[in-house]
């Protein structure tokens, strides 16, 4: 009985030790995120996109269908890259900075380079979660010779197909990703003709390095 | 219940802590490696390593992916718990409740408390409690006595770990973690007062049964 007692109390602290260990290297959880805006959304006359075939930047992203390619979400964040020495990696490393993962489990989805005349599958994407199985932020990124395009949004839970929650609360929260690290972003700075529920009025913020 | 192993060398199978039926526990790890190799593989689309241009691939791989995710949601939340009924094993019912979350981790380096694993710790939990429970019926039956072998100790630290793992990762992720992100979840997390409740009441059984023997010992 002695010699069990002891056997157990040694698995005991065993197994107390590495609960606390576990404990200790646990990860923290996404910095806070605010809910408003960091900067006025812009007024007056807007730049306006309406044909994709004459934009530097995508306007849709697109699923590949039996029949082509089917508009799925409306891009909503631009970054104006082209004689900047930043790169769309630049881009993304704002992401994986606040803890995103950049090869999230995602579908493969399109956009349409007016630049080539083609469409091309993402070219990076970031997603708070690998999985995304209880609602995340998630973002596609599109670099077209410095012209990037992203679409944001945020998912629902997975059930068990990711609906869309909004497009606005991602965008403002990159808004405020890239604010705090010293980009020139202006809210709501051009208008594209891709409206889309449940949230997007075709509202455009664009990013400057 | 047989000592003898069906796959020689592997009698693990059957250990308490794995499960109680050797083929029961083989489908569970070979379900575990499913998953591990559908999450490489969706980490390779991702990087490109498929071609993906013909159109039929690409529907084949949102395919996979939609049922890939489908697969996770399950294994964060009931896989864990049916298993522990149907076989017992606390040690096997906690990994497949972690094993989504570890192998995008590892993956990926991903390394935040998010939702996901949050939900994923606490179905574990109460997927181990369960086996735990499931195991010591048995074990009480086979020895017409309550006091633990050696088997249900270890049971008991493991799951008592797990809790406590988990209840500091929902008490942190309630508090530090944008609160967005916590009402995507809230208040499942909170469902981590089922396997505290069920380790706290196995250890005062435990405690006042070896009471119990030391005072009529003595």
């Amino acid at each position: 009985m002695g010699y069990s007692r002891r056997s157990f109390l040694r698995r005991a602290a065993v197994a107390t030790g590495v609960t606390a260990g576990a404990i200790v290297v646990f990860p923290s959880p996404h910095p806070d995120q605010p809910t408003d805006r960091p900067v006025e959304a812009h007024t007056g006359t807007l730049p306006e996109i309406e044909l994709e075939e004459e934009s530097p930047y995508a306007l849709w992203q697109y699923s590949r269908e039996r029949d082509g390619y089917n508009p799925t979400s409306p891009i909503n964040v631009v970054f104006t890259l082209a004689g900047t020495d930043r790169t769309l990696d630049d881009v993304m490393h704002v992401f994986t900075d606040v803890g995103w993962v950049e090869r999230p489990a995602e579908y493969v989805r399109f956009a349409y380079n007016a630049h080539t005349g083609s469409y091309e599958r993402q070219h990076a994407s970031a997603a708070q979660t690998f999985h995304g199985g209880f609602g995340r932020h998630h973002i596609r990124a599109w670099d077209f010779e410095g012209y990037v395009s992203v679409q944001a949004h945020e998912d629902t839970a997975a059930t068990p197909e990711h609906e869309i929650v909004s497009y606005e609360s991602t965008k403002h929260l990159i808004e405020w990703l890239f604010h705090e690290r010293g980009w020139s972003v202006e809210p709501d700075g051009a208008s594209f003709d891709n409206a889309n529920p449940p949230d997007h009025e075709g509202l455009v913020t664009v990013i400057v390095p | 219940m047989s000592d003898r192993s069906y796959i020689p060398g592997w009698s693990w199978l059957s250990h308490p802590l794995i499960g109680r039926h050797e083929r029961r526990s083989l489908i569970a790890v070979g379900y575990c490696l499913v998953v591990s190799i559908a999450t490489l593989l969706a980490v390779l689309f991702y990087l490109g390593a498929v071609d993906l241009i013909p159109g039929w691939i690409v529907r084949i791989v949102d395919g996979f992916t939609a049922v890939l995710i489908i697969a996770v949601v399950l294994s964060m939340t009931v896989i864990p718990t049916i298993y522990a009924l149907t076989n017992g094993g606390p040690v096997m019912a906690a990994t497949i409740g972690l094993v989504p979350m570890l192998s995008a981790s590892i993956l990926t380096l991903e390394y935040t408390l998010t939702n996901d694993i949050v939900v994923a710790l606490v179905g574990a939990a109460i997927g181990t409690v369960v086996a735990l429970g499931v195991d010591w019926r048995h074990h009480a039956r086979d020895t017409e006595a309550f006091a633990p072998g050696r088997a249900q100790q270890d049971g008991l630290l493991f799951a008592s770990g797990l809790t406590v793992i988990t209840l500091v990762a929902v008490w942190r992720f309630d508090r530090e973690a944008p609160a967005e992100m916590v009402a995507t979840i809230d208040p499942l997390q909170w469902l981590v007062i089922l396997p505290l409740t069920g380790c706290v009441g196995l250890w005062i059984l435990v405690v006042s049964a070896f009471l119990d023997t030391e005072r009529t010992a003595t």
